[in-house]
């Protein structure tokens, strides 16, 4: 640990997995898939997805928040309360102009766009909900997070696609390093299971579409895995300098010691055939913690389901570590939550650090050929690890990568 | 038809999420902490469902006044067109979406 890391302190998630930090980690060991037929996305191409079904923002927040804001915000709201409770910080008295807020989205808000759209399609805009804009545009997540701590410090989304997530995290930690905030409220949400995401996915061939089996359809690293499966999720970390953390007596889940960004440069939606961005973005988070290549003991991977994604990171994977260690990833079980992915996989790996336990990745039963990796499948796997990374890759060949230190 | 005030109180805590107990005639919309925001959304609601077109309450109305309001708009245009529309429910009024 250096004064540079920012220390874990809290966190907070809700995923298809389960509705809470431990709820999710202990659905994430069961190894299994939680895809299912949506009934959201019913008559379309792709009518299944990974969803949070037991989720009612309006009973665990109070409509007087809920009415207003759309699904992904709830989401990340609940993931924020958790967070800061697990930190044991006390919104009322702590300084409040000194915590920043910093939540990655790669969409925004759809729960009302499509009737929004019909009324003024038909001409009746004295219809059009005064909420449209505001329950939906992605910097509003950070804003009602925000108003709802009373962190009233540095506040904003990131917007980096699939990474979002990991830049926020990323993002947050630098604001750390300026001094410009002693805590930040770091993560990410979407809630991508809505009609018009499935379709446009659907039409960038993007989605698996093994409708016969959906708990089965997201198979990272699999020979059979056809695409990924939509999801809603969101997680959030507390992140403070150690140094701060320590004073207050705070308990320090790990670190987070290296972050590293960078940018294919090549195509809208196909990784770098050679991985070079990815790989770029690797080495500049071990870099970044003055990290060797063989103090990486574990990768959370991206590993979305897509043909291309996985065999991509693979071979990236490869080509870094020569011998690649344990590697997993959470989309096997919970799908892609887009905006949320990152994150979740930042907090997975500070517990997985913290509980020397690599999770299996749902649905593998058989790595594809030309992939030299020891994926972990199952159910988790004890594992001696000091520091591990996990990494993210958005459309637009934007790469985030984070590497994280036992405590 | 449900009357303006039943309307507006069943609105009030099912979208709003203001407790039932708080709603009173006598309470004025600021009282219930119902802002400009949504006050309009109210409005929007309550048009879509009572096909009246009405003004901006202001917060020191209250929910009585507001209520017997509506009612004379809708008993005026009941005048007027008796066969005034019904059951044609606008898409927005169905609430969040999912």
């Amino acid at each position: 640990m250096s004064a540079s890391d920012a220390a874990v302190t809290g966190i907070g998630m809700v995923t298809p997995a389960g509705l809470g930090r431990e709820a999710t980690w202990d659905g994430l060991c069961e190894g299994v898939g939680f895809g299912a037929r949506d009934p959201w996305l019913a008559g379309l191409p792709v009518d299944f997805s990974c969803g949070v079904h037991d989720f009612d923002g309006g009973a665990l927040l109070g409509k007087r928040i809920t009415w207003r804001n759309d699904r992904f915000i709830h989401l990340a709201m609940v993931a924020a309360r958790e967070a800061v409770a697990d930190a044991a910080l006390d919104t009322d008295t702590w300084d409040a102009p000194r915590v920043a807020v910093v939540l990655g989205c790669a969409s925004n808000g759809g729960d009302r766009w499509a009737a929004e759209y019909r009324n003024l399609a038909e001409g009746r805009v004295e219809s059009i909900s005064p909420t449209a804009l505001l329950r939906s545009l992605p910097n509003m997540v950070a804003g009602e997070v925000s108003t709802d701590l009373q962190a009233l410090g540095p506040c904003l989304t990131t917007s980096t696609a699939c990474a979002a997530g990991t830049t926020a995290i990323g993002t947050a930690r630098d604001l750390l390093r300026t001094g410009a905030c002693d805590i930040a409220i770091a993560g990410g949400t979407d809630c991508a299971r809505v009609p018009m995401g499935s379709a446009a996915f659907y039409r960038m061939r993007a989605l698996s579409e093994n409708r016969q089996d959906p708990a089965g359809a997201s198979r990272p690293f699999d020979a059979d895995r056809d695409g990924f499966v939509l999801s809603e999720a969101a997680a959030v970390l507390v992140l403070e300098r150690p140094e701060y953390a320590r004073a207050r007596g705070a308990h320090i889940r790990g670190y987070v010691s290296g972050y590293g960004a960078s940018s294919d440069g090549f195509h809208p939606t196909r990784p770098d055939p050679e991985g070079a961005g990815a790989r770029r973005a690797v080495l500049a988070a071990l870099a970044d913690a003055r990290a060797d290549v063989s103090e990486v003991h574990h990768v959370n991977a991206h590993g979305t389901s897509t043909p291309l994604n996985d065999r991509v990171e693979a071979s990236m994977l490869s080509k870094v570590f020569r011998t690649p260690p344990p590697v997993t990833s959470v989309k096997g079980a919970i799908g892609h939550s887009l905006g949320a992915a990152g994150a979740i996989d930042a907090a997975c790996t500070v517990m997985s650090l913290e509980r020397q336990l690599v999770l299996p990745t749902a649905n593998l039963d058989r790595l594809d050929d030309g992939m030299d990796l020891d994926v972990v499948t199952k159910q988790p796997r004890r594992h001696r690890m000091e520091a591990a990374i996990s990494d993210s890759f958005g459309f637009g060949g934007q790469n985030a990568v984070l590497f994280f230190r036992a405590a | 038809m449900e009357p303006a005030y039943d309307l507006m109180a069943r609105l009030l805590t099912e979208h709003f999420g203001i407790p039932e107990e708080e709603i009173t005639p006598d309470a004025t919309f600021e009282q219930l902490e119902v802002d400009s925001l949504a006050r309009v959304e109210l409005i929007t609601m309550i048009e879509d469902r009572l096909h009246v077109a009405l003004p901006e309450e202001h917060g020191d109305a209250t929910v009585g006044e507001a209520a017997a309001y509506l009612d004379r708009l809708v008993a005026d245009r009941a005048d007027r067109e008796p066969a005034a529309p019904t059951g044609d429910q606008p898409v927005a009024m169905a609430g969040p979406a999912r």
